[in-house]
């Protein structure tokens, strides 16, 4: 008798916990945007540890040829006005690039992140641009000590990036919402049905919002379809990089020295 | 043992992470699965060791791998439940052990798309699912079928308790 109230009890005590626990986790899971202290310091201890194993398997960063190859007319353009403007003789870019390895992959199935071995240290934050020698992939999102989660642009979370698309001499504007895992596409939309796109032009960022600097290459346009109503066209990009198997990125660090 | 399984398992989930990355079809979960090989050497008395260890490496998996803090300390909690109900039910035998891994695997990617679901971070898209399920199966049931295969030799040398 003694024995099945004690059960009882346990059974109860465990429902409850399940319970407080399940509420806790879901407001956590609703506010918390950036990492605790106490995670800053565990997620850098253990993955230092992990990190010596994974080393001999892995690319050196600083002997990679990772150049970045981001096709950028309008900042050239600009930077050459501005040379003339002001009379210098050299202008510094305003991004200066940190190279990191891939040390974790996607271990959240559903958050489409990367874990890179460079963290504040290396003057990393939040919210950079991070890009493979083809092009995009997302942005620093967690930051620890000497390591940072990458948000890829395949990822739900990544949210709406404004991009641009040549047509012509001028650019046409619109909004990068999504990626299809299916066909391997990025989606653009809220580009008006009269506006000239060409299958086969290069996609950029523009530049817009603290993120994405200007110009750099996200894709090239693999098809055009339009909406119900006919009003706007969808756009489907084929990514210029390669969205599984990329081993060493480069993050596009703000230059404090220019700020 | 225990822990040397548990710390084996949740290393080589990182860095497999990292070296499998090629194929979308192989995505790890074997400090889950470390449940599951570990259950069989906590005697009945120990039984709350078993959950707060559970508890633990939720917690470790959270701050290190997702930063979903408390999220997968709650799920490996409840999942050490279930791993304790079924073994009650049925044998100790690789057949079994695969039977539950196979099911954890489910409910664990069940629970947490679920979860996601309900919090606004994902929008509902059965396929990623369903993608999330199937990925994790392949990799995740040969390591589990090679552990513990490797764990009963072990355990059978060096007469380490284990349940029957």
């Amino acid at each position: 008798m003694k024995k099945i109230s004690k059960k009882k009890k346990l059974r109860k005590i465990t429902f409850l916990f399940t319970i407080v626990f399940g509420i806790l986790v879901i407001i956590l899971l609703k506010h918390k945007n950036s990492l605790l202290e106490i995670e800053k310091i565990g997620k850098d201890s253990i993955l230092k540890v992990q990190d010596i194993f994974v080393n001999p398997f892995q690319e050196k960063t600083e002997e990679s040829i990772d150049s970045i190859r981001v096709v950028n007319e309008e900042l050239e353009k600009e930077i050459k006005e501005l040379k003339e403007m002001l009379n210098l003789s050299h202008v510094l870019s305003d991004k200066i690039v940190v190279r990191a390895n891939i040390v974790g992959r996607n271990l959240g199935f559903f958050y489409e992140t990367v874990t890179i071995n460079k963290g504040t240290n290396d003057g990393i934050e939040e919210g950079m641009a991070v890009v493979t020698s083809e092009g995009l992939i997302g942005k620093t999102i967690h930051v620890s000590t000497f390591f940072s989660d990458v948000q890829l642009l395949t990822g739900q979370q990544m949210g709406k990036i404004s991009v641009k698309i040549k047509s012509g001499e001028t650019y046409v504007y619109g909004l990068l919402v999504g990626y299809d895992s299916k066909k391997n596409v990025y989606k653009i939309e809220g580009i008006s049905e009269t506006m000239d796109v060409v299958v086969g032009e290069e996609v950029t960022t523009t530049g817009y919002g603290d993120v994405f600097p200007s110009g750099i290459l996200i894709g090239k346009v693999s098809n055009i379809t339009t909406d119900h109503f006919d009003l706007t066209k969808i756009i489907e990009v084929t990514p210029a990089s390669n969205v599984q198997d990329f081993s060493v990125v480069s993050v596009l660090k703000r230059n404090v020295n220019l700020q | 043992m225990t822990i040397s399984i548990i710390f084996i398992s949740f290393f080589l989930d990182g860095i497999c992470s990292n070296l499998l990355q090629l194929s979308p079809l192989l995505y790890p979960l074997f400090s889950l699965l470390s449940l599951v090989i570990i259950f069989p050497y906590y005697k009945k008395r120990n039984i709350k060791k078993y959950y707060i260890t559970s508890l633990l490496l939720g917690l470790i998996y959270d701050v290190v791998y997702t930063n979903t803090l408390f999220l997968n300390m709650l799920f490996f909690f409840l999942l050490s439940i279930l791993i304790s109900l079924l073994y009650n039910l049925l044998n100790n035998t690789m057949l079994n052990a695969f039977l539950i891994s196979f099911f954890l695997i489910v409910c664990y990617r069940l629970f947490t798309y679920l979860v996601l679901l309900f919090t606004d971070i994902v929008t509902f898209d059965i396929n990623v699912l369903f993608t999330s399920i199937y990925s994790s199966l392949i990799v995740n049931i040969i390591y589990l079928l090679l552990f513990y295969y490797i764990t009963k030799i072990i355990s059978k040398k060096c007469r380490i308790y284990s349940r029957k």
